[in-house]
């Protein structure tokens, strides 16, 4: 479980992050939604201590991240996280040197579902393929969570339905998935949790089972209202 | 262990084929140093004995004898060493911003590495070193092999042999490379020190940007009085009251305090003040 | 072979850099060892004697060199353990700092503002004050009892201290409690020189007396002068009863192209008795031409060494009668260098005269001669041990003779 517990940032004046408080529980997909600009990848970099927090605490499993939890859980940044000047083979070799959570099996799986050549320049790449290399080197780490900022971003429509593919697949499985977007059509059936988020605070949350079954609404529906009024 | 000396081979891979280019370089300028200048003196020492019948006393006593050391005053010599100095002065700086900059961000890759960031931190240091001691090592290699190139081409009679220690010690590499080891292992040391106090800076401009720069300034400036700071005190006092082998096992100490200081500094920021 | 960068690396640094400072550990220093090859008298006349200077090999850069008779050592002046270990400091100051650590602690380079005799080891000197507080001279006398350890140390203004630029001890004597410290000062904004003797009660830690012994113009119409004090050997434990000067005095002279030029017209010898406090100047005679720096003290004889057409030359001249008393030539050291002259220095009762230049076909001359009786009682040569490792235009240059 991820325990996000009022968490607050602010870069110089500006206040991004405003008492931020969110679980994320393993085997379901949650999804930090807002417009943007209101602090979704912050949350996420602030998950991976990749930036400073000025109050609130993040706990995974229990515990303050540190080195080992890079084992357990991963992030994938939308931008690649690689030399560009790698072949997307010295990747993986990369990951496989530190990794101990790394399965390459999993990854060579992984290259040929995405259809990518492990002798390809990372720069090479197109911005769709850039992307599911991403994809993969987050995937195929055997960790319990998965946070993805922003993974259909301008992308094509093509790479887009493949990416969303992984979600059903055995890929994602009974890990803990956190997903930012703007876009939720894509994936708006996968979701289970929605945390809805504006001005640096958590304005609704909600499990998008419940709200169907209960109230009939989509995901969409709810965040209409939440956003018109 | 591994994870770290990967770690190090990694970071000396991103800066490998320019190294190389700049051995090659050094290699190929101070040899072409060596032929140039050797060809030159010959053709000087034989138009003034052959052709304005100077005595070969008085060429030798105006021009001096050949060897290794005309070379080394020379821009063919100088220069490579100039130039790979300059880059690494460069790269010092490069090796953490080339992490954040461009549209890679290498830095989530390295803050997400399951081993512990300071690591990053020392391994980049570590590249550093090992890079300069790469260079002070073909140079000294590339010192005899010079001295082969300069006795095929000038005569026994017009040129004076020297060993790489002598030329060493009789021109400017005396300043790379101390005639002892242990002053070897004391500059270098003090060039680690070094090091660390600006990677150190650079991590508090990571840390906390404009503020960061401030505070990064202080940090080294900081540094610089403490390690000083007994020579500083003496001179402005004017009491000379430690002998200067005390001040001298003072400034080791001081020395390797203030590198525990910067790693212990970065190691906080790394783990708590870094963005990405 | 995933990690040649790092393995490559290293193994070339550790051996290229390992193999050269072993090498340089190994190889004997390339530089030749200088011997005294005796010519006559006895050999332990110069087994105390230490000459530093530069050696230039061929081509090459100086290196200072130190010659005893137990082997040659050089240093690399830009070294960093020479900064530790300092080859240029005064023999005695090294003994010193051995034998009295604590007391030396703090104590520069200079051998005037110490006396020493079997019992106490005294230090007076004047302090300049801080970089804040500049020109706030204040004496600075310590006294350590060798027997017991013990330290009596105490400060005292300097009278009127703001009238001086600045002010050099020169020597220090003490004798029953007595302790007397002679300065050279200048004063401000007056172009002049003095020489004080002050005199302490180191047990009251009173100054008792400021007496202005001399005082010198440096510049006038037609010339200038420059003082130099006469050292004095306070080794024979017995109390100086003088102090000397030596005066030299320059006139302008216009030289034929119109320039000017200094020519020195005279050389007084100026004593000071400590004892009647009376003070008397005489003209020495033309045969004293020599640097007053290799002049010595002892008792009532000032003994000059110079460069004279033989070779070296040792006067003794008498205060009491201004008369010399004996004449000395060396002239077994080498006269065909004129241009580099000589070296001297008169130590514990002996005068050492060196050449100051050798080189492969002029060997450097060394001599050293009792000041008592005249007597030559050390001739020799600075000779390469092995001549093979010279090479054949190397240079020696000495700069100084300290005794140990």
């Amino acid at each position: 479980m991820i325990e996000v517990k009022n968490i607050s940032k602010k870069y110089g004046r500006k206040k991004v992050l405003n008492g931020v408080s969110f679980t994320a529980n393993k085997g379901e997909i949650t999804s930090l939604i807002g417009i943007n600009g209101v602090g979704k990848t912050t949350i996420l970099n602030a998950i991976m201590a990749l930036t400073p927090v000025n109050s609130g605490e993040i706990l995974i499993n229990n515990e303050k991240i540190n080195k080992a939890s890079y084992e357990k859980i991963t992030f994938i940044p939308d931008a690649i996280t690689m030399l560009p000047q790698m072949t997307i083979a010295e990747a993986m070799q990369f990951m496989q040197d530190f990794y101990e959570s790394w399965n390459q099996e999993r990854a060579t799986e992984l290259l040929g579902f995405f259809k990518l050549k492990g002798s390809d320049k990372i720069s090479s790449l197109s911005k769709g393929n850039t992307a599911k290399v991403n994809l993969l080197l987050g995937l195929a780490l055997d960790v319990d969570f998965l946070l993805m900022d922003e993974p259909f971003s301008g992308i094509d429509i093509f790479s887009r339905e493949q990416i969303a593919e992984v979600f059903t697949s055995h890929l994602i499985e009974d890990r803990g998935v956190i997903i930012t977007t703007h876009e939720i059509n894509d994936i708006e059936h996968l979701i289970d949790k929605v945390i809805l988020l504006d001005e640096g605070t958590v304005i609704k949350e909600f499990n998008t089972e419940e709200v169907r079954e209960n109230e009939g609404k989509s995901v969409i529906d709810v965040m209409r209202e939440v956003y018109r009024t | 262990m591994t994870r770290f000396l990967k770690l190090v081979n990694f970071e000396l891979g991103r800066f490998m084929k320019i190294y190389l280019a700049l051995i090659g370089i050094t290699i190929i300028s101070q040899i072409a140093g060596v032929i140039i200048k050797s060809n030159s003196y010959i053709s000087r020492a034989n138009e003034a004995i052959y052709e304005d019948l100077v005595p070969k006393e008085e060429f030798f006593a105006t021009e001096g004898l050949m060897s290794v050391l005309q070379v080394t005053r020379s821009l063919w010599f100088m220069g490579p060493i100039a130039l790979c100095i300059a880059a690494l002065i460069f790269y010092i700086f490069f090796i953490w911003y080339r992490d954040w900059f461009g549209k890679n961000t290498f830095i989530y890759r390295l803050l997400m590495l399951p081993t512990a960031r300071i690591q990053i931190f020392l391994s980049k240091g570590v590249s550093i070193l090992l890079m300069v001691f790469g260079f002070v090592a073909i140079q000294l290699m590339l010192l005899p092999i010079e001295s082969v190139i300069l006795k095929w081409i000038v005569p026994l009679d017009y040129r004076i042999d020297m060993t790489a220690g002598e030329i060493i010690q009789n021109s400017y590499l005396q300043t790379l490379i101390p005639s002892t080891f242990i002053e070897f292992v004391l500059y270098y040391g003090a060039g680690i020190m070094a090091v660390f106090i600006i990677f150190t800076a650079i991590l508090f401009e990571r840390s906390f940007r404009l503020k960061g720069v401030l505070l990064g300034a202080i940090f080294v400036g900081m540094t610089v009085l403490v390690f000083f700071s007994p020579i500083l005190i003496m001179e402005i006092m004017q009491t000379y009251y430690l002998y200067p082998i005390e001040i001298f096992i003072l400034e080791i100490i001081l020395g390797l305090m203030l590198i525990s200081v910067s790693i212990w500094t970065s190691h906080f920021l790394l783990k708590k003040k870094i963005a990405v | 072979m995933r990690y040649w960068k790092i393995i490559s690396i290293t193994i070339i640094s550790i051996l290229a850099i390992g193999a050269f400072y072993i090498q340089s550990a190994l190889a004997e220093n390339n530089f030749p060892d200088f011997t005294f090859t005796i010519k006559s008298g006895d050999e332990e006349a110069v087994e105390n004697l230490m000459l530093q200077g530069s050696y230039y090999g061929e081509g090459e850069k100086g290196q200072n060199v130190t010659i005893q008779t137990t082997g040659t050592a050089y240093s690399n002046n830009n070294s960093l353990l020479d900064l530790i270990n300092p080859y240029y400091i005064n023999p005695k100051i090294k003994r010193l700092q051995k034998e009295y650590r604590g007391f030396m602690r703090g104590k520069e380079n200079n051998i005037a503002p110490f006396y020493e005799d079997e019992k106490l080891l005294v230090y007076a000197d004047v302090d300049w004050g801080s970089m804040i507080n500049d020109q706030d001279f204040t004496f600075d006398i310590e006294v350590l009892e060798k027997e017991s350890g013990e330290t009596e140390a105490f400060e005292l203004e300097v009278p009127e201290k703001n009238k001086y630029d600045y002010i050099y001890v020169e020597n220090v004597q003490m004798a029953d409690e007595e302790l007397k410290v002679i300065t050279r000062q200048s004063v401000k904004r007056k172009n002049q020189n003095e020489f004080h003797v002050y005199r302490f009660d180191v047990s009251a830690q009173k100054l008792i007396s400021d007496d202005l012994i001399a005082s010198y113009q440096e510049e006038n119409d037609t010339g200038w002068s420059y003082t130099d004090l006469i050292s004095s050997s306070n080794t024979s434990g017995e109390e100086n009863k003088y102090i000397a000067f030596v005066k030299t005095i320059l006139e302008d002279v216009q030289g034929e192209g119109g320039e000017i030029y200094s020519e020195e017209v005279a050389k007084e010898l100026v004593t000071y008795n400590l004892e009647t406090k009376q003070m008397k100047s005489t003209e020495l005679p033309d045969e004293i031409n020599g640097e007053s720096h290799n002049a010595v003290l002892i008792g009532k004889m000032v003994y000059f060494g110079q460069d004279s057409e033989a070779g070296g030359e040792l006067i003794a001249y008498n205060i009491d009668s201004e008369e010399i008393d004996s004449n000395q030539t060396i002239d077994l050291l080498s006269k065909e260098q004129e241009d580099f002259g000589l070296l001297m220095k008169i130590h514990e009762g002996k005068m050492y005269v060196a050449n100051l230049f050798s080189d492969r076909d002029t060997n450097g001359g060394i001599a050293v001669i009792e000041l008592d009786t005249g007597e030559i009682v050390y001739e020799g040569f600075i000779n390469v041990e092995n001549l093979k490792t010279a090479p054949p235009g190397y240079e020696l240059f000495l700069n100084e003779i300290m005794v140990q």
